[in-house]
């Protein structure tokens, strides 16, 4: 069976869930958790990021294979469970416009 | 109390001190008197020329408070050029997409077509009209200028400045800057329920970053438990720059500080002071802010930039416009550094933008005739001052 992620990263399975295209995507699937769920994410993807993005800037970043292509969604997914746990506290702080008005257009571009 | 010594606003003994007004962010007579005094004839930016890199490229700007849509194209000639998005024949806009590639614009509604260059090359049903002379019904053209890669347009017949000249007071400072070495990366669009002067002025201080930022960009840019000051607050005729320095201490989170080995982001951005070198942009700080009349922003830090465009769609609604730009990215790191640093701007924005909804939200209830601007909001008053200049002339 072909894993999911690249060797080494097994320990991230249980949030492939997390593993989206898009910031629209990411920021929805991160808002759509619990607090204790995307610290779980947090903290076991936090020790392992450094590992992770040395791995992936050793491939061409327009030919990543399905599973690295993964691994760098939840890289990228990383960098929305950071605003909820070391800025906000919170996965859904109240005095923020909603993404869903606040619309990244780059997904577009590329 | 009276405000006292070290003043920005000595440096502007014309700008008056007195509170200012309520009426002109609720009255639509001061908002039409806007349409007519400021946006159908002041200099404003509609894109990039690398939009329309290519001959035959095109993107087309609506813009709905001067009632028309612009079409910007780079004509088969390489010459990028603007035009009303109007056929000749009864008005409909010829370019319908937002953007694309092509020879020719056919109007969709009976088939009229023009070249790249704006000229009228065919007329359907030709000899059944009265008479159309070819060459005086092209695509009416609009003042059409660049600067630094940003390419800006004037709908007046005749505008009261070249573009040179209008930027002219700003251009020392921010040119060097290197602009075309960085792509767009990532952009967000807001329609907000405020009016246009509340948005542009809400980015026109920082001293509200300790107060509404406490939770981000504060702690990336400010000194907790300090007064907060500008590094430099400069008013060049309409134009405005608020610059802010980097804090004296900068502590980032697990993962900013992961991503900055990676790459560049925002937030190591915002916390690095910048030298002046060689033929580089006269630096004022960490982050120079500048403020281009009406209704755009540059914002300059090392390795990255942003821009702002507002506009304004009713007294009461308001496109916000943001884009950030980076160094074309060759790796998954400076990916992931980029991701963060415009994950962190957003959310930064997303409490401006809160924040405008709230005042709009109450300032129509007449409970304020007058508000209040403190040294560090004198681009507050040097905007509202070159508003009230066009408005009233």
């Amino acid at each position: 069976m072909t894993s999911l992620l690249p060797a080494g990263f097994d320990l991230l399975e249980p949030f492939l869930g997390l593993a989206l295209p898009t910031e629209r995507e990411r920021h929805a699937a991160i808002g759509a958790a619990s607090m204790a769920e995307v610290k779980a994410f947090y903290d076991a993807m936090l020790p392992v990021l450094p590992k992770a993005l040395d791995h992936l800037n050793t491939l061409p970043l327009d030919a990543l294979p399905s599973a690295e292509r993964r691994l760098l969604d939840l890289c990228l997914a990383m960098a929305e469970a950071a605003m909820a746990v070391e800025m906000f506290d919170e996965v859904n702080p109240p005095y923020l416009m909603p993404v869903s008005r606040f619309e990244p257009v780059h997904d577009t571009w590329i | 109390m009276s405000a006292a010594g070290d003043l920005f606003m000595d440096q502007y003994p014309e700008l008056p001190r007195t509170p200012v007004p309520v009426e002109p962010y609720v009255s639509d007579a001061f908002y039409d008197k806007e349409r007519t005094a400021i946006f159908k004839r002041s200099w404003v930016n509609v894109g990039r020329e690398a939009d329309v890199a290519e001959a035959g490229q095109y993107f087309v700007r609506n813009i709905e408070i001067a009632e028309t849509s612009v079409l910007v194209v780079r004509g088969s000639d390489g010459v990028v050029r603007a035009f009303h998005n109007m056929c000749s024949h009864r008005g409909n806009p010829v370019a319908w997409e937002a953007r694309g590639k092509c020879r020719y614009f056919t109007c969709q509604f009976h088939g009229w077509a023009y070249d790249t260059k704006g000229a009228l090359v065919h007329v359907s049903d030709a000899d059944r009209f009265f008479g159309i002379n070819l060459a005086e019904n092209g695509l009416t053209p609009i003042h059409c200028g660049a600067w630094q890669g940003f390419i800006f347009i004037n709908l007046a017949d005749a505008p009261d400045e070249s573009l040179e000249d209008f930027l002219a007071p700003v251009t020392e400072f921010i040119d060097g800057y290197p602009f075309t070495t960085m792509v767009k990366a990532h952009g967000y669009r807001a329609v907000e329920n405020v009016n246009w002067k509340t948005l542009i002025e809400a980015q026109m201080e920082g001293w509200h970053l300790p107060y509404l930022h406490k939770n981000t960009l504060a702690r990336t840019a400010t000194d907790k438990g300090k007064r907060f000051k500008h590094a430099a607050l400069k008013a060049f005729g309409p134009h405005s720059l608020v610059s802010s320095a980097a804090p004296e201490t900068f502590s980032p989170s697990p993962v900013a500080a992961i991503s900055f080995r990676y790459g560049v982001g925002t937030f190591d951005a915002f916390s690095v002071e910048n030298e002046t070198e060689g033929k580089g942009p006269k630096w004022h700080g960490a982050f120079d802010l500048y403020h281009i009349f009406p209704n755009f922003y540059v914002g300059m830090l090392r390795g990255t930039f942003f821009t702002y465009n507002v506009w304004p769609l009713a007294r009461d609604k308001t496109v916000w416009e943001v884009t950030v730009y980076y160094p074309p990215v060759e790796n998954a790191g400076q990916l992931f550094a980029q991701s963060v640093g415009s994950v962190g701007l957003r959310d930064t924005l997303r409490e401006d933008a809160f924040t405008h909804e709230q005042i709009g939200r109450v300032i129509g209830s007449g409970a304020k005739k007058y508000f209040h601007l403190q040294d560090e909001e004198t681009a507050i008053r040097n905007f509202l001052s070159a508003v009230n200049e066009r408005v009233d002339a």
